[in-house]
């Protein structure tokens, strides 16, 4: 099975190999690159956030739902774990069962090494034609059961999540096949997270790496940037992932991919805990070096009732197929970032934007730490309103079309059309040689 | 002598085509196995193989690129010395096969399931969908084996750039394989 993927890739179509080898790769260089540099918000964390620093001295705990707090604070962590290690559930492994407290109650959290995904839920139809949705694991509590899907697999770890659960110290969980088995949590004392340590880059950037289980196989982290919490607050959605390197005891590496963080403008969420691959769990972990954490704030289509959208809508001419027009549309200009778009063409596949992305401070950072990519949506404007279209190039009619209420019908050039900003995605990149940062030790 | 000249000094057995295969393909094929052995004697062995290889398999074979077939003879033959000196040396660093192995679980359950036939056809249509930019950048990386500062200075793009639009596409491939319920 391993190296299986890397195989197929082996055998790819001989077109796209000539294309490699051939291709005008300088042409790659007449792309649009968007360079920028961040001005660090100003904006002020929840008073339960810590900024965790290099090298941090003294005791740090993991407060879920409040974040990073130290010995000295008011809170104190409420997480429970299971500590019983090899017991199975069915022909699965259960690495882990994490309790812990937030805002929205307790959460759940298990992995299971060597279990089985199913892409849909299993319906069982009992004899009065109801039908009831059975998912991968089932935890029992008092009676009742609570559901959810695995996801997120790595190495053959699956992940749960079960979230609004009650506070129970025994729960019992159930495979799909029927299979039982009852786990004992136990509070995680102090003592359990000495070896917490974060990763400051930046001015005001950390992110944190947090053991979950007692055999330091499943991490999770936590991230504090200024900047990207408050884009959040204005966001549809935003989702930022971490790459992280795992140098060994035998001073081998491994990768460790965590699975995405969702934020909402709220305080800060975790990331979802992601396990070591099997084969590095009996390797000692001497190092963690975070490679990369991207961010990608995805907005709503935009409203133009909506009063309070920071963003703007600029307007133009639908051009001819094949021409374009020279522009300068700033589509979001706060927190010190300016998104613009500077031409626009009608090409083949659709409607193509030049954009740039400038910062309008200076910033402590160079450009190498930073990678930044911006996408619009168009929305076209009639009789002095605006009228939102899902707007797509059908190859077919050979034209963008907008889907209405009426059916499909084409959009003439000519046609006046909004643009607006829909996504905004940039990556950190802690090892740049500048920042001397992004490692964790742990011996 | 242009690819089909070549073909046809192949298919009658004219020794002269080794050559004129050398001055075609010799510089990628090196450039393959170098990139996998990391040494200019083991890949020029390697080359060596590919044109035996090569004389041997046309005809029947009529590849539509020689070039192609050239390149994916080497790579095998590369990867196979690769791996058997590898056998019982653990990596020191992270490679593309670890970055490609990281998308799919491990277990029996998968390697019963999927054939290479199977997933090769679905990386295929995958790359289809990507713009032409991230295909060149994912067939350079994961074919080709071209370390990522190599792909950057071909591409006059930084190495972090690249390390972030790889890491993108290697995402959208997961995503594309389990709505395929390959994963």
């Amino acid at each position: 099975m391993k190296d299986r993927l890397f195989d197929a890739v082996g055998m790819i179509d001989g077109r796209y190999i000539d294309e490699a080898h051939d291709g005008a790769l300088a042409e790659a260089a007449q792309k649009r690159r968007l360079r920028g540099r961040v001005l660090l918000a100003a904006a002020v964390l929840a008073a339960a956030l810590c900024i965790v620093g290099f090298a941090a001295a003294g005791r740090l705990y993991f407060a879920p739902g409040v974040g990073i707090v130290d010995e000295e604070s008011a809170a104190f962590p409420q997480v429970w774990a299971c500590y019983d290690e090899g017991i199975k559930l069915g022909d699965a492994i259960i690495d882990a069962v994490v309790l812990s407290e937030d805002e929205e109650g307790y959460t759940m959290n298990i992995w299971l090494y060597g279990a089985k995904l199913y892409p849909e839920p299993r319906i069982v139809t009992d004899e009065m034609g109801n039908e009831t949705p059975i998912s991968d694991v089932t935890v029992c509590i008092d009676g009742e059961e609570y559901s959810a899907q695995g996801s997120k697999t790595s190495k053959g770890v699956s992940a749960y999540v079960f979230k609004c659960l009650p506070k129970h110290f025994s729960p019992t969980l159930r495979d799909r096949e029927g299979n039982e088995t009852t786990v004992s949590l136990i509070s995680i004392g102090e003592s359990q997270y000495s070896y917490i340590r974060g990763i400051s880059f930046g001015k005001d950037k950390a992110i944190t790496a947090i053991p979950l289980s007692g055999s330091e196989n499943v991490f999770t982290a936590q991230l504090t940037d200024p900047l990207t919490f408050t884009i959040a607050q204005e966001t549809q959605k935003t989702y930022a992932s971490c790459t992280w390197l795992i140098t060994h005891d035998d001073g081998q590496t491994s990768q460790l991919e965590l699975s995405e963080m969702v934020i909402d403008g709220k305080l800060q969420a975790g990331f979802s805990g992601s396990a070591l691959p099997q084969d590095s769990r009996d390797r000692g972990i001497r190092s963690l070096t975070a490679q990369m954490v991207v961010v990608s704030h995805n907005f709503a289509s935009y409203n133009p009732l909506l009063i309070d959208d920071p963003r703007q809508f600029c307007t133009f001419n639908l051009p001819e197929p094949g021409e374009g027009i020279d522009c300068d549309f700033i589509l979001y200009g706060h927190h010190g970032i300016v998104c613009r778009v500077t031409r626009i063409d009608y090409t083949e596949q659709g409607l193509v934007y030049t954009t740039k992305l400038e910062n309008d401070s200076t910033s402590p950072f160079s450009e190498e730490m930073y990678e930044f990519q911006i996408s619009a949506g168009i929305l076209t404007i009639e009789d002095g309103t605006t009228q939102q279209y899902g707007l797509t190039f059908d190859p077919s009619i050979g034209t963008l079309i907008s889907q209405t209420r009426d059916g499909v019908s084409p959009i003439a050039p000519g046609t006046e059309i909004g643009i607006y900003l829909r996504g905004l995605t940039y990556a950190y990149l802690p090892e740049a040689p500048a920042a001397d940062l992004g490692t964790i030790s742990f011996k | 002598m242009d690819d089909r000249e070549i073909m046809d000094a192949l298919l009658a057995r004219d020794e002269t085509a080794l050559a004129a295969l050398d001055a075609r393909c010799g510089r990628l094929c090196r450039a393959i196995a170098r990139n996998i052995l990391g040494s200019d004697e083991d890949a020029e062995e390697c080359v060596n193989d590919t044109w035996l290889r090569v004389w041997e398999s046309i005809p029947p074979a009529e590849p539509p690129s020689l070039a192609a077939y050239a390149g994916m003879i080497t790579r095998r033959i590369a990867i196979s010395r690769w791996r058997a000196r590898n056998a019982e040396r653990r990596r020191a660093a992270v490679t593309p096969i670890d970055e490609l192995d990281e998308l799919l679980p491990g277990g029996d359950e998968v390697s019963a399931r999927l054939e290479t036939a199977e997933l090769t056809a679905a990386v295929n249509a995958f790359l289809d969908t990507l713009d032409r930019d991230a295909r060149v950048m994912f067939v350079r990386r994961y074919w080709h084996l071209e370390p990522i500062a190599a792909i950057a200075a071909r591409m006059d793009l930084r190495a972090g750039t690249v390390r972030v639009r790889l890491h993108r596409v290697r995402r959208k491939l997961r995503e594309y394989l389990e709505r395929r319920n390959l994963l």
